[in-house]
């Protein structure tokens, strides 16, 4: 089985995040991102989001998706579309990923992997005392 | 293990994308994804893509 370990980012003076580099591609469109952006792992998601930004620069279609609303810590909502084109390049592989698609994302994290298309293919497992994240794959 | 410190690079924007090599250092900054992509496709440095914002802090998912 193998196993990655990944160190958090600090992105401002003490704050912390456990961000990983993720490629992303277009199943069908044989398209893929040429250099990796950065994504929150965050077991307290459901599903797995990407920003509408990103899923339109590889010719992700929205048209035919269904639509979900979702609803964020502090009771707002948001609408985010399923699409089942994505192909998530993590850990040294590739997968099909579901993902929810929308414009509704602070901009500062424009992927969150979550439950669904990231936890339920990893062991993730979290040290914030030495600031270090590993993933297995499972 | 040691954290990866982008203290210093993502001050130099708060809007769009940045683009950061192994150093550490911006590369190249956009305000869209499309065309920050379009200037790195052809670099053969390893980058990574990283929004730029006012503030990492305070963000819940």
């Amino acid at each position: 089985m193998s196993t990655f370990s990944y160190p958090y980012v600090e992105p401002q003076r003490g704050v912390f995040l456990p961000w990983i580099m993720v490629r992303l591609g277009n199943k069908k469109e044989g398209t893929r991102l040429s250099k990796p952006v950065v994504a929150l792992v965050d077991s307290g998601a459901e599903v797995s989001f990407c920003s509408k930004e990103i899923a339109e620069y590889l010719g992700i279609q929205l048209r035919n998706s269904t639509a979900q609303d979702f609803t964020t810590a502090n009771n707002g909502t948001f609408t985010a579309y399923k699409v089942n084109d994505l192909k998530l390049y993590v850990c040294k592989r590739a997968y099909a990923c579901e993902f929810y698609v929308t414009d509704s994302l602070p901009s500062q994290l424009p992927i969150i992997l979550g439950q669904k298309g990231f936890f339920d293919h990893h062991k993730v497992s979290f040290n914030f005392k030495k600031k270090e994240m590993t993933l297995e794959i499972m | 293990m040691k954290t990866r410190d982008l203290i210093k690079p993502l001050q130099e924007s708060d809007k769009g994308w940045l683009a950061i090599n192994e150093q550490n250092e911006v590369v190249e900054s956009e305000l869209s994804f499309a065309e920050i992509c379009k200037k790195v496709e052809k670099s053969r440095k390893k980058l990574i893509i990283v929004p730029a914002a006012e503030s990492y802090s305070g963000v819940l998912a």
